[in-house]
């Protein structure tokens, strides 16, 4: 480009600088506000994970008669039985399932609640009310044209309940170039369609208090509040067993949630990652998901939920026991406050990865127990270790790449800078170890979960 | 006592909104979508992880969600026309005609695709690089390479020449591409 029209384009900036009002006391009180809502209830990150798909299932009657036919009322259920989605690629294990189901499941017709205990919930997820079937998940290119008319989408065949089958339109077009790795595959909307038509299934939780979907493709399909499934109603919280204890509250309540509903739909192209089972409720399964870290030697995890028509849900952070890091009560007495919490919930991350697209908490391929020293307790009981004296490997290693991933635009320089001067908070391993940046607790089966504090977290600039 | 990112919201508001709508003028659809883009660019950029150590700090993040932000909204508008178009329920919306400061350029740059837009905004007024420019809207370098290429001739042509604006690249090709690169 020409500096004459370079200039020109800065000049009309200028202008149109000049042109411009103060914004209006109103404005900023709007903004304000949305932002208070929304640091509030942040939502971290999701990943997908594993699935093989497989099965041939036939195609809905419906397709042929197209979309403009009227939305049929929700079908009353026939007898349950509910066909779990298949074990995750690699090996399962070990499943601390939830410590209290309840012996008895209530008859009579379903129907939503404002409220429904977790000893309820975890009943129906393996004994539904509601009648849903969900089959191993197959492509249904047939039913593009009447819910997946752009070319940016696809129709998966996921269940059937009673007269209807059940299909998840997922938007894949971050598939083709890598990105969906990192961002995922987002399930548009869950459609139930029988002879009637089709209706998008907005509200899929048994609870009126939960959420309902955010997103729909782009149709004229009519909205069925009224239906919902018993196998899609998260549990409050989950025992993982030595006194471990996920929740589901911060997923759920995330300004993002509604977006997630249906979860991700990654596992679903391939998109997998290693995923271990290590709760089973029967419709939904926790699974811990594990990837490669950023930094040697350090494997990233998180917890999620496999939804039954094969998509995953990834838990907030919050959500994970023992990341509470302003809540340890340290041996020493002294506090060691979080910088620059503001509002933020999520105190930990881990130490493997960086804060866009890291997991909950690193594990260390090699954990070397008498490198590590008792300094704390949690919240819930267990006891934090830190590096020993004069720090340890691992130590080095996060606080190395925290500080030599850390990128930013210096203001004064008019110019990208990264690694150290980039601004990190903790240039020198003394002030890292000081801080109990990095710390440690023994996970639900013995691994040891690695954390580290979130304002150690490298400096970022954008998670774009 | 105010939180911190409200002291500093408060600052950026009063002191960068009149910029930070220009800004946005140069890469919407319309003057009422740049307001939108500008309230949206600071909601998200203040409710995200990101820390600002100062009003400049702020100001560029807040610019380059706006045009992060320019992109996605023109893929939600194009959907919403096609299918618009598609169930023949609305006719298409007239042209607004620019008048005031700055409307030749803000007329020509208009006559870009979204993307064209955005990469020379991003590469010739915010002086990012390619892979900045391309990480930052989710595309690969040479696609950068490309829209701001043409971006700039076509800018050219309508500023340089007859006055003219040459025209737009029809939407659903923009669209296509975005498939694969988005």
């Amino acid at each position: 480009m020409s500096d004459d029209l370079t200039s020109r384009l800065l000049g009309a900036a200028e202008e149109l600088e000049r042109s411009v009002a103060a914004a209006d006391p109103v404005f900023a009180g709007g903004v304000r506000a949305a932002i208070a809502r929304r640091r509030a209830v942040r939502h971290v990150r999701e990943v997908a994970s594993g699935l093989v798909v497989a099965t041939v299932i036939g195609v809905g009657a419906w397709a042929a008669t197209g979309p403009d036919a009227p939305p049929s009322p929700p079908v009353t259920t026939p007898s349950p039985t509910v066909t779990p989605a298949p074990d995750p690629s690699p090996s399962p294990t070990l499943s601390p399932t939830p410590s209290s189901l309840p012996p008895v499941v209530d008859a009579g017709p379903p129907v939503r609640e404002d409220d429904v205990d977790d000893a309820t919930v975890l009943a129906r997820l393996r004994e539904p009310r509601t009648g849903e079937v969900w089959i191993t998940p197959e492509p249904a290119p047939d039913l593009g044209p009447v819910l997946s008319p752009e070319d940016y989408t696809d129709v998966w065949h996921v269940g059937r309940r009673g007269d209807s089958d059940i299909y998840a339109v997922m938007d894949d077009s971050w598939v083709p170039n890598g990105m969906a790795e990192l961002f995922g595959v987002p399930v548009l909307g869950l459609f139930e369609v029988d002879a009637a038509g089709a209706r998008a299934i907005a509200c899929p939780s048994a609870r009126t208090t939960d959420p309902c979907a955010a997103r729909t493709a782009d149709l004229d399909v009519p909205q069925d509040e009224t239906t919902f499934y018993d196998t899609m109603t998260l549990p409050r919280s989950i025992d993982l067993g030595a006194g471990w204890t996920l929740t589901t509250a911060h997923t759920t309540s995330s300004t993002y949630y509604p977006d997630r509903v249906f979860g991700d739909g990654g596992a679903l192209y391939g998109l997998a990652g290693d995923a271990e089972v290590v709760a089973d409720l029967g419709g939904l399964q926790v699974l811990e998901l594990v990837k490669e870290g950023d930094v040697p030697g350090l494997a990233d995890h998180r917890y999620a939920i496999r939804m039954p028509l094969g998509t995953t849900l990834a838990l907030s952070a919050d959500d994970a026991p023992s990341g509470e890091f302003g809540a340890i009560r340290w041996d020493d007495g002294v506090p060691r406050p979080l910088a620059d919490l503001d509002d933020e919930s999520q105190q930990s991350t881990a130490p493997g990865s960086g804060g866009c697209f890291g997991g909950t908490f690193s594990v260390a391929e090699r954990f070397v127990a008498s490198e590590w020293r008792a300094v704390g307790t949690t919240p819930g009981g267990h006891r934090v270790y830190v590096p020993v004296e004069g720090g340890n490997a691992v130590s080095r290693a996060v606080r190395a790449w925290q500080e030599e991933s850390s990128g930013t635009f210096d203001e004064t320089l008019e110019d990208w800078v990264t690694g150290a001067a980039a601004g990190y908070r903790y240039p020198a391993d003394e002030g890292f170890l000081e801080a109990n940046a990095l710390y440690a607790v023994e996970g639900p089966t013995g691994e040891w979960q690695l954390r580290l504090r979130i304002d150690a977290l490298q400096t970022i600039w954008e998670c774009v | 006592m105010p939180r911190t990112w409200e002291t500093l919201l408060e600052q950026v508001v009063r002191d960068r909104y009149p910029r930070l709508m220009a800004h946005a003028m140069l890469v919407a659809r319309s003057r009422a979508d740049a307001q939108d883009l500008v309230q949206e660019a600071l909601i998200s950029s203040f409710s995200g992880r990101a820390r600002f150590g100062s009003v400049q700090q702020a100001e560029a993040y807040v610019r380059r969600a706006i045009v992060s932000r320019a992109i996605d909204e023109s893929r939600r508008t194009a959907r919403e026309e096609r299918a618009t178009g598609r169930a023949g329920l609305l006719p298409t919306a007239p042209p607004v005609e620019e008048l005031g400061p700055g409307a030749d350029v803000v007329r020509a740059l208009r006559s870009l695709s979204p993307r064209e837009r955005a990469c020379v905004v991003l590469r010739h007024m915010d002086d990012l690089s390619v892979q900045e420019t391309a990480s930052l809207l989710g595309v690969t370098t040479g696609a950068v390479k490309r829209y701001t290429a043409d971006g700039v001739a076509r800018l050219s042509a309508a500023l340089g020449g007859s006055g003219e604006v040459p025209t737009a690249p029809a939407e659903h090709i923009w669209v296509e591409e975005v498939h694969g690169e988005r």
